[in-house]
Order: C-alpha cells, then structure tokens, then sequence
C-alpha cells in the first residue's frame, strides 16, 4: 500500500470559506485531483532495483547453543509495458548454529552439520487493468533437507476513486522434508491458502486494512531433529490481521497501530499488537525514523509438553518444539531510513526481541520455554531507474 | 539550501514556470523533468491540434460512433459537466465550435447569420456521456477542455512536488497557478494581479502561502471595433462575447476550482452574487475598473515593472 499522503492545509484565506456555492465543481474535482489518479498513470513505469542484508542471530539464557542467519537478498520491480510489471526476488540463506536449539540439547540427537545453506528465488507477474489487476507467482526454494515450490494467484479490486482496495489471493506450497541424519526419510508436505482483505481510505489523512488469512496444511509436519517429535498430519489455521494509519499534523509524523489474532487446529491462539512511529526528521522528508513495540502472546498446541521425551509413547501425538509451547515476547525496533539523490535509498534496521515462558497474559505459560533472545539487523539499499 | 530553483518552458499555449525552493538540487531537477512529461502527456492527450489526441478522436466521431474515453477523461469530461450545471449552462465545453466564426487576428465582428448557423452545434445537452464512452450527437459539434485543462495541468504537477514531499515554491502556467507551501523562512509568496488595462501593469499584490490564484480576464484575446471590446469569453446562447467585467480573480484550494469560478463568474459578467455564494476570496475589475471582492484590500496604486 502506498504510503498515507499528507493532508493539503488550507490557506488562511480559505479557512473560514464555505463553498456551498460551488459543491457541484468541488465534488466533480475532488476525484479529479485524487493523488490517486497520478499514481494510476505513472505506476508501472519505474523500475526498482533493492539489495537487502539481513543478519539473525538467537540464544537463549544459560546456554551456548545460538544460530545465526545471514541473508542477502536481491529483489527487482520491472515495467515489461504500459500495464505488466514484473518483480522477483533471491535470497541465500547462510545458517550455522543448526535448527533452532530448544530441547535438542536434551534429546541427544545428533546433530545436522554446523552450517546449512537455503536457496530461494520467487517472481510475481502483475497486470493492471483500469479497475483491477491479477498477479500470478511462482515461488522456489531448496536446501539440503527441504525443497519447496509454490504458485500463487491474487486479484486487487479498487473502488472508481480508489478509496478501497479489495483483495482476494490463493496460494499453494509442495515441499519434500528430508533429513541429514536419516537418509530414508523422504515425505510431502502440502499447503493451500487463501487470502481476503479490504483497504479503506476513511479521509485524508487515515486508512484502515483488515486481511483474513486461511490456510490448510497436510502432510509431514513432523521435525526430524526433535526427539519423539509427533504431530498431527493436517493443520488448518486463521490468521486475521488490522491495522490502523493515521497522520498526527501536531507532530507531521504517522502512528501504524497492528493487531493480529491467529488460531489454529492445534489449539494454538495468539495474539500481536504493535504500534510503530514514522518520523520525518527534516523538513524535506529525506530522513527518516521508525521506532515500533511489539507484544506477543501464545498459547500451546494441544499436544506440546513440558516432559522429557523419554516418557512418551509412540503413537501418542508429542512436541517439546517451544515454538508450540505457551509464551510471550516483547520486540523493540528502530529503523532510520534517508533518500539521497538520483533515486536512491537506504536504510538500517535493528530489532531487539526477548520472549518467555512466564510472560504471557491470560493463561498459563510454559514453564520449559527459557528467556530467548533475538537480535535482528537489516541494511537496504534500492535505486529507482 | 535557501536556493530558489526556477524554471521556465513554453506548453498549453502559454508560458509556464516552476519555482522550488528548500530542495536539493538533483530532485529540483527531477521533479522538473517528471512535471514537463505529465505536462507533455496532458497536451498531447487533450490537444486540439493533434489529430491523434482523444479529443481529436472524440470530434471526429461527431454525429457518428460514441468513443471510448479512459478514466482519466471520464473525470474531466464530469468536472465539465459540473461546470456545465453550476453555470446554469454558461461555462458548456462544446462553445469552442464559434471559433469558426470569431477570429481574433482582424478586427471585424462576424455576421449575425453566420453566428446562427453555428449556434445548434453547441450545447453540453447535445453530448451522450457515460462513465466509459463520449458521443457528441450532431456532425461537426466539437468540445475542448479550455477553462479547465492548463488548470488541471498546474492541479497535477503541483500534486507531483507535494507527493514528493516539494512543499515550497510555486507552479504558474500562463498566470494560473498554485502554491504548493510558504517560503523556506514561513513567508508568503507574493503574487501580482495582471491590470486588464495594462500590459505590464499590476492590480493588486496577493501574499499566499498555500492553494491557487487564477484570473479570467478580457485581455487575453480580444478584437476592438467601432471602440468596442469583444473578448474570448463567448456566452453559447448568442454566440457573442460577454461584457460586464474586465476580469475576475479566485483563490481557491486547487487551481482547477478557482479557474473554473473565475471563468464562470467573467460568463456571468463579473456577477458578485455568484462569487459571494461560492465563498471563495475574490477580485472583480469592473467594465470601469471598478474593484469589488474580499481581495480589494489587496489592490495598491498600479505599478510597473
């Protein structure tokens, strides 16, 4: 979505001005001179080039056991003509430290190999039509243990001025799981997903979104480096998220206010709220920065436990993964963003994050899920051609 | 970076400039270079010259097929419509036809026949408009966007700096214009009123740090016989040019507004009535020079530059 336009400020002159003499001309030019519109013109007829580093890093307290991420990612936006654009992306992935560490200190597997490498490229198609446009996207990705393709198609509908957006998506992922310590296994993994939204412009200076997501997985789930790891072969979840904008004149800077529900078949809820700040540090708008809070919440699946994996049976459904477990986190971000001239800009951003088991509102969190710790750096730089 | 970077080029038949201050140089120079294409494109798009322009296209099928018309045309062709109506059927974009018979290079009046037989190919009643096609029923009717496309076009790169976050300086094409914010130190900008009378003279001097001045005026094109003014400004009913004001100046939020009122109240011979109800701050120069409007306190003793 694009960013929330700033309100034009009347003149003096006009401020006490009732216009009822006119309503005709200021009805008929209202949509005329919509930002909007411009956009409508120019819209596809840039190209954006972005390289993006981003750099991971998780441990938890009492334990040297950490991963590491690092990511370089290359993405490209294209006019292919006046209404088909064309965006992919690539990444590579460098993980070492293995699979997240949780209680794999605990089940004495052994372990995968201190570094694994992922590989993934994505490219969307979009067409523009006068009210409408359809995109179409191939997805790819691979690594040792996990090959992943999918395809997704979506549709945006927008209103004659453009003051709501509807969008309507589905999507569809077929992966193969193996795993580095036992060759033999070699399962599917499906997923179909489908997507509604709605933006809503309410004035000029703030918008509302609201998304609905549905997604049904099957397949092996199951993560082969957990020990008795055994979880149900279909997941069905719901995700819902909002999120609110609007422009503060006093403080010429826009509040982005989030709330995500999500709930499962696992038994697995969760809620996020997250406001985040953008400020124009100058008069030009060349900077600018973007503190945010986040809170999570989650409750655990069904089936996850606090219990060492030696109790358990075979056939029983079991996780110590505390991922699944019941917690809460608290992020703290602030990101600085700066355009230079000639179409290029940069930015950096940092995230500190921090959940636990004892931090979770309104139900009992898990007692084995540990103080973690995240710390999250991303660096940008695009150019518009 | 109190450098004002000022640009000046020739479009829509008039000479035009670009004022922009607070601004690094590089995006001055870009945000000048994507407001001559939206300027280019409107031209083109809506010349009456180009014999491929939508409007050309739209004439041509005159009294035959309908034409499709993009969103973009669609809308001005409803802001005409609007015109249309709050005029109560002065401001009529299909009025351009009596060119044929009023030619402001020599200085004769027409005959009153010949002015006759053009008047059934006017009227904005005539035209078929739907959200997606224009037909305009009768062979040899015409429409252009006079009063409303250079207005449109000063709406539009004036929205291009402010998307951009350009929020000090000025577009003015051929002396309609709009601000797009106060100077860097907070000041206004200060803006002359053309005297009708003379050429290089000045009316009145309007300090504004936001929103749009445009002034409609009998100077622009005109014939003089017998010591009679007749101006460009046709009312389609008789065909012949209006009289009652030298010229009337609006301030409006955006330039397509206080174009369109500036026209509509020169339609209406300089009628206050109109202007008071429209709530816009306005200057009138009456037949005599007579000033009236809230802007009157701007006027000063006439000076040249």
């Amino acid at each position: 979505m694009r960013s929330l336009r700033r309100p034009i400020k009347r003149h003096r002159y006009l401020k006490q001005a009732t216009t009822h003499g006119i309503a005709l001309l200021c009805a008929a030019a209202l949509p005329l001179l919509a930002p909007s519109l411009a956009e409508s013109q120019t819209m596809p007829h840039e190209t954006t080039a972005r390289i993006q580093y981003s750099y991971f890093k998780e441990w938890q307290s009492g334990n040297d056991d950490r991963m590491e991420v690092q990511a370089p990612y290359a993405m490209i936006t294209a006019p292919l003509s006046e209404s088909l654009e064309i965006e992919a992306g690539f990444v590579y992935d460098t993980l070492s430290g293995a699979s997240p560490v949780y209680h794999d200190s605990l089940s004495g597997a052994s372990r995968r190999g201190i570094q694994d490498d992922r590989i993934a490229a994505d490219t969307t198609l979009t067409k523009h039509f006068e009210r409408f446009s359809i995109s179409v996207g191939g997805n790819v990705s691979s690594e040792e243990d996990y090959d992943s393709q999918g395809g997704s198609i979506a549709t945006r509908i927008w209103s004659e001025d453009k003051n709501t957006v509807l969008l309507l998506g589905m999507n569809a992922n077929h992966d193969r799981v193996g795993s580095s310590n036992n060759p033999d296994l070699d399962e599917l993994h499906t997923a179909w997903g489908w997507a509604f939204g709605v933006t809503q412009v309410i004035d000029p200076i703030s918008v509302i979104q609201s998304n609905l997501t549905l997604q049904v997985d099957d397949g092996y789930m199951i993560d082969p480096y957990k020990l008795g790891d055994n979880r149900p072969e279909s997941r069905d979840r719901f995700a819902w998220m909002t999120r609110y904008v609007r422009y503060i004149e006093k403080a010429d800077a826009s509040l982005h206010l989030d709330y995500r529900f999500y709930a499962d078949s696992w038994e697995l809820l969760s809620h996020t709220i997250e406001a985040s700040w953008y400020q124009p540090l100058d008069a030009e708008e060349q900077w600018l920065l973007r503190p945010r809070l986040r809170y999570y919440n989650q409750s655990d699946a069904y089936f996850y436990s606090d219990l060492d994996p030696i109790e358990v049976q075979d056939d029983r459904f079991y996780t110590a993964d505390q991922r699944l477990g019941a917690f809460g986190g608290i992020t703290a971000g602030l990101k600085l963003m700066k355009q230079f001239g000639s179409g290029y800009t940069g930015s950096i951003a940092y995230d500190f994050s921090a959940s636990d088991g004892d931090w979770t509102i309104g139900s009992a969190g898990s007692p084995r899920v540990p103080r973690l710790y995240m710390n999250y750096l991303s660096l940008q730089i695009a150019k518009r051609f | 970076m109190d450098k004002l970077f000022e640009y000046t080029f020739s479009a829509l038949g008039s000479a035009n400039q670009i004022k922009l201050g607070a601004i690094d140089p590089a995006k001055a120079q870009q945000l000048i270079t994507n407001i001559i294409t939206e300027v280019t494109r409107i031209e083109t798009k809506y010349s009456r010259y180009k014999d491929d322009s939508i409007l050309s296209v739209i004439n041509s099928n005159a009294g035959k097929r309908a034409t499709q018309i993009d969103q973009e045309t669609a809308l001005l062709l409803s802001y005409a419509d609007a015109c249309f109506k709050q005029s109560h059927g002065l401001f009529d974009i299909t009025s351009g036809v009596l060119r044929r018979v009023w030619n402001f290079k020599q200085a004769a009046l027409p005959d009153q026949k010949a002015i006759e037989e053009i008047l059934p190919l006017i009227g904005w009643k005539k035209v078929e408009l739907t959200k997606s096609t224009i037909r305009l029923k009768l062979p040899e009717m015409q429409i252009d966007f006079g009063g409303i496309g250079k207005e449109y076009a000063v709406d539009r790169a004036a929205l291009i700096c402010l998307e951009a976050g350009a929020n000090c300086g000025f577009i003015n094409f051929g002396g309609d214009m709009r601000v797009l914010g106060p100077r860097s130190d907070g000041g206004a900008w200060r803006i002359g009123i053309q005297h009708p009378r003379q050429v290089n003279g000045v009316i009145a001097q309007i300090e504004l740090k936001e929103g749009a001045l445009a002034t409609s005026g009998d100077y622009e094109r005109f014939i003089e016989v017998d010591g009679k003014r007749y101006c460009h400004i046709m009312n389609p009913a008789t065909g012949w040019p209006v009289r009652g004001a030298q010229s009337v100046s609006v301030i409006a939020e955006s330039c397509l507004i206080a174009g369109s009122v500036s026209t509509i109240a020169m339609l209406r011979g300089g009628d206050a009535e109109f202007l008071k109800a429209s709530g816009v701050p306005y200057l009138v120069v009456g037949a005599k020079g007579e000033l009236s409007g809230a802007l009157v306190e701007n006027a000063q003793q006439t000076r040249t530059f």
